[in-house]
């Protein structure tokens, strides 16, 4: 079994838009972009396209912050990772802007509400730290280890570039286990996490509760 | 200013008074939900519609202000 890790490239699209609107399910049979914004699997499957073709940087929908695992030649793992804040803007503020400029008004003020929920579990994330997001591995490839890899390769990649990088950052919901514990083997620990007490927030994301694991770099 | 009273509406509150040196660290509550609603009202006020390049130039409200401008004189 050969693995391969690399950058990805515009001919992994497909690939990675299925990385990640699968790892935004977060196990739920709809993404948080479907359930906030009211959006069918097809206009989220539209939004993210659009958001990787305008190709901006720092935050997790640009393809070239990808790593991709491949076994034997088939792409089979995936992870997008950046430093947060290198322009200055934060990568929440990023994201905003690209929603407000994809998503019609009518369908922005009727999120309202939802996004206020999301923002009672958000973490902030911290300026200058390395941000692993979309983390996803095909069902057939589970149990291999791909994810820790491409984070540990991440990790390399960046200290490599940005000496004074000294953590890395990755918030998921509480009650992925699963993840959870594969984060925890290449590193990672809790040390924050936010709930929400406001059960409508179920109908928004499958947990109340978001974590954020780190993982110091410089010991 | 036209765009203090945008920000009055989308932040809810009437104390609000912007200046071209304003930046979300300066108002309490300009996160990223209301960044959305803030860019959705500033161009429903304005009758203009910002690009993706232009939006994620704002660093501060002097740039959305030189931006509308533009836009509005076109």
């Amino acid at each position: 079994m050969n693995i391969n890790i690399r950058q990805a490239t515009e001919q992994d699209k497909d690939f990675i838009m299925t990385a990640i609107i699968e790892a935004e399910k977060s196990g739920a049979d709809i993404t948080s972009y479907g359930a906030i914004f009211s959006l069918s699997g097809d206009a989220v499957k539209t939004l993210v396209s659009n958001i990787l073709d305008e190709g901006i940087e720092e935050q997790e929908m640009y393809i070239p912050n990808f790593l991709v695992a491949e076994v034997d030649g088939e792409n089979a793992a995936a992870v997008s990772a950046w430093i947060e804040g290198e322009s200055g803007m934060t990568s929440n503020i990023i994201k905003a802007n690209m929603l407000a400029y994809f998503l019609n008004a009518d369908i922005l003020e009727g999120a309202v509400a939802k996004l206020g929920l999301m923002n009672e579990v958000n973490i902030s994330r911290e300026m200058g730290a390395l941000q692993l997001e979309c983390i996803y591995t095909a069902e057939k490839f589970r149990g291999m280890g791909l994810s820790g890899q491409l984070i540990n390769e991440h990790i390399k990649r960046k200290k490599a570039e940005w000496l004074s990088v000294d953590k890395a950052q990755i918030i998921l919901l509480k009650n992925n286990s699963s993840a959870l514990m594969c984060y925890e083997k290449v590193g990672f620990a809790i040390v924050a996490e936010k709930k929400c007490e406001d059960e409508a927030i179920l109908k928004v994301l499958p947990c109340d509760t978001k974590i954020l694991m780190e993982r110091k770099l410089n010991e | 200013m036209q765009l203090n009273n945008v920000f009055r509406k989308c932040f809810k509150r009437q104390d609000i008074t912007v200046s071209p040196e304003t930046s979300a660290a300066d108002v309490t509550g300009w996160d990223s939900l209301t960044h959305m609603i803030l860019i959705n009202d500033i161009e429903r006020h304005f009758s203009i519609k910002f690009k993706l390049m232009e939006i994620m130039k704002f660093n501060n409200v002097g740039d959305m202000l030189a931006c509308i401008k533009k836009k509005v004189n076109t």
